[in-house]
């Protein structure tokens, strides 16, 4: 026999999971805006029925419900759909940071403008053949003077800036491999808590929307992957050992390589990471090969550049020069890693050797041959001009800073595809929220009536009954 | 696949940023001019502009190189059409001259007339262009001739080029002596045999200033040879720059109608997409309850 009371549980059961699913509709509702947030869902069943057949109970002819049972709260989260966005996010911080460093390196190029290096260069030649016209003339030495000093700027400038956007990528290194350790102990102290709390029999939705917040970040910098355990803990591994294991983390450092390039290394050990594709591992690029490459290219023409103006300019003769031996002077000089022009010639601009004899005057043949680099296939192995080969590297970084741009772009598509996809599981969606409120406020109006019904009823049984003829 | 707010929120951003980002890039090449701003935009392009214009301004130099040539070639005429008026001016009298009525004062007069005559051929030899002597082989700062009898050369006799192409280099200047040496000569010894009153020498110098004339008419000719090839490079120079100009502005300017009708076309688009995105990004079943 049921108890007479079952009505008013049942009812009130109802109205407590209704409550709940009401709140639970609030609590998405005031997150559907927050990055990372999975929308929950209050998991409702039916109770056990009364009765349940047992073996030393007398069977009943009907079984009667006794109302619903709150199973849990969960989340709304499709592991796979994470999976597929943190591998490719990584890709895409490795593209979108490569774009980043070469629209700096573009930038200080700011090739084609009719102003940056490459037109210095055509008007450094045509300095050379405006001497050959009047090679007596003081202010043409002094305009070829100005012109070499221009260049010797831009190459100063564009040197100087290269290192300093390596050191920037590797202070860059710095505070990302320090951001990642933060993460990871951050991950590894919610491990903690989530370990403890899933022991209990909770289940810490907003606590493991934060840890997989971070693992996402934390995948995009270094392209680490996260492995999910039966105890509620996410070991995080890179480059195939854990970055944090259950509770501990082994914290990537850096240490500098020769030639200021910097390694990434495990603290514990020592031993070298190496980085999938991912915003440090971009990074790591960037400092220990893109940079120095595209340096040492530059490096090279420009070491080639002065050398092949100075080989010629030695053999030329001033104006003021007595016979003899050509007296072996330098147009271009490099002291302290800083390119100029010789000071003997700024000081005396008689002194550029426009002439390939000496005494006279009129001599143009040195400043023609100078003037017949913009023309002479003298540098990459005699193949190009001074003109083209920097045209080659420009053209060269261009493509690379291209290729880097469409990959950026078309992962950029890729991911957000993916992130949609996510987020067509675990995205609020107001509509649905909205629709669910009024679901359970009709539910629990309804529950609340059921049970003032039971306690009318009751009302009837207590204070009505038996009051016959009194 | 459900849709929520916030897919549809940051779907609309993205679309609007790119489509904003597509307009701005319309409206920098309208602002600009210019297809391309960076050389990641399109490499191969960009290597080329950066080749043409360094052609461009070669060409310009060439030029100016070819002008000052020119410049300096009629200056060497010049000097040597006073050259040939003098001598001219020699052989009349020479032929007046080696009259034998004439008395031995009209001769030194004659003789005088032929030292000026003799004066004006070193002025003429001693001519500048630029401030450079233009007879002086390359010591430029050096007159060519010293006054004397005969006149003594200076210079050296080396040549001065004028680079007016790609591997065109071409001889501007004419040795002093090539040129003069003739007349100066004829001229000194003119003037001596009037003096000495020898009135068959006078008569005889009369095939040697036939010769120094011819003399200077070939020099003249190699000027205007000169000349010539100057003024045919020049007008290939010419033709080149306007090609070259009309070669780099395919690469690098835009054609301004098909940029401003893409730069409506996306700004059609922009405006669309925020209308749509502002439509669907209003409502919520919030509106229609109640």
């Amino acid at each position: 026999m049921r108890s007479t009371f079952t009505g008013i549980e049942t009812a009130m059961r109802a109205i407590n999971a209704m409550q709940l699913a009401l709140d639970t509709t609030t609590h998405n509702i005031a997150n559907a805006n927050t990055p990372g947030y999975s929308r929950q869902r209050v998991e409702l069943s039916a109770s056990d029925p009364y009765t349940k057949p047992a073996m030393y109970r007398i069977p009943q002819p009907i079984q009667i419900g006794t109302g619903v049972n709150i199973d849990g709260i969960t989340r709304a989260r499709d592991f796979f759909a994470d999976r597929q966005v943190r591998t490719a996010s990584g890709e895409l911080g490795n593209h979108e940071t490569a774009v980043r460093y070469y629209n700096r390196i573009e930038s200080l190029i700011n090739e084609p403008s009719p102003n940056e290096f490459a037109g210095q260069l055509d008007r450094f030649w045509n300095a050379w053949s405006d001497l050959s016209l009047d090679p007596s003339d003081l202010s043409a030495r002094t305009v070829v003077l100005e012109e070499g000093a221009r260049i010797a700027d831009s190459m100063n400038r564009t040197m100087t800036q290269l290192s300093e956007l390596r050191t920037d990528a590797a202070t860059e290194i710095d505070f990302v491999v320090s951001d990642v350790n933060d993460m990871a102990q951050e991950i590894a102290d919610l491990n903690r808590d989530i370990r403890k709390l899933v022991g209990i029999g909770q289940t810490p939705n907003d606590l493991m929307d934060r840890r997989d917040m971070m693992i996402d970040d934390l995948s995009r910098m270094t392209g680490a992957s996260a492995t999910y355990q039966a105890d509620g803990t996410v070991d995080i591994m890179l480059d195939g050992r854990a970055l944090v294991s259950g509770f501990t983390t082994d914290p990537l450092q850096t240490q500098a390589a020769g030639g200021g390039n910097v390694n990434i290394v495990w603290s514990s050990d020592l031993a070298a990471v190496a980085l999938p594709q991912s915003e440090l591992g971009a990074l790591q690029t960037m400092n220990n090969t893109t940079i120095p490459d595209i340096q040492s290219d530059f490096n090279s023409f420009f070491n080639g550049l002065t050398a092949g103006v100075n080989t010629i300019h030695q053999a030329g003769y001033g104006l003021t020069d007595p016979a003899g031996p050509p007296p072996g002077r330098d147009f271009f000089v490099l002291t302290a890693g800083t390119y100029g022009v010789n000071p003997a010639l700024v000081s005396d601009p008689a002194l550029v050797g426009a002439a390939q004899n000496p005494g006279q005057p009129g001599d143009n043949s040195n400043a023609l041959v100078i003037a017949n680099l913009a023309t002479a296939k003298s540098t990459n192995g005699g193949t190009t001009t001074f003109n083209e080969h920097y045209g080659l590297l420009v053209a060269g970084i261009g493509s690379d800073a291209r290729r880097a741009t469409d990959a950026a772009a078309n992962q950029g598509a890729f991911v957000s595809y993916l992130a949609a996809q996510r987020e067509s599981v675990s995205g609020v969606s107001l509509d649905e929220e909205v629709a669910n409120l009024v679901k359970y406020q009709h539910a629990y109006e309804a529950a609340a009536r059921a049970l003032t019904a039971a306690d009318e009823a009751l009302d009837t049984i207590i204070n009505r009954m038996g009051l016959v003829g009194r | 696949m459900r849709v929520t707010h916030n897919m549809i929120v940051s779907n609309v951003l993205s679309n609007i940023q790119g489509n904003l980002s597509r307009l701005e890039h319309a409206q920098n090449q309208i602002s600009t001019g210019q297809r391309y701003s960076k050389a990641s935009e399109n490499p191969t392009a960009v290597a080329r502009i950066m080749d043409l214009r360094s052609s461009e301004s070669r060409v310009e130099q060439y030029r100016r190189n070819a002008d000052n040539a020119v410049a300096w070639l009629n200056a060497t005429d010049a000097a040597i059409q006073s050259a040939g008026d003098a001598v001219q001016r020699a052989r009349e009298l020479a032929v007046s001259g080696g009259n034998d009525v004439l008395p031995q004062e009209e001769r030194e007069a004659i003789a005088a007339e032929i030292d000026q005559l003799l004066a004006q051929v070193i002025d003429a030899a001693n001519s500048k262009f630029n401030g450079s002597y233009l007879f002086s082989g390359r010591l430029t700062d050096t007159p060519a001739y010293a006054a004397g009898a005969p006149p003594t050369f200076q210079g050296d006799l080396n040549g001065i080029e004028r680079e007016i192409n790609d591997g065109v280099k071409i001889q501007i200047n004419s040795a002093g002596p090539d040129v003069f040496a003739s007349s100066m000569q004829v001229l000194t010894d003119l003037a001596n045999d009037l003096r000495s009153n020898d009135g068959p020498a006078i008569r005889g110098r009369i095939a040697d200033i036939d010769a120094a004339q011819d003399e200077l008419l070939a020099q003249g000719s190699i000027v205007g040879a000169r000349t010539n090839r100057i003024e045919t490079q020049q007008d290939r120079l010419e033709a080149s720059q306007v090609s070259l100009a009309h070669l780099r502005s395919q690469d690098e300017e835009i054609d301004m109608v098909e940029a401003i009708v893409r730069f409506n076309s996306e700004e059609t688009v922009y405006n669309a997409s925020l209308q749509a995105g502002a439509r669907i990004m209003q409502p919520s079943l919030l509106d229609f309850l109640r």
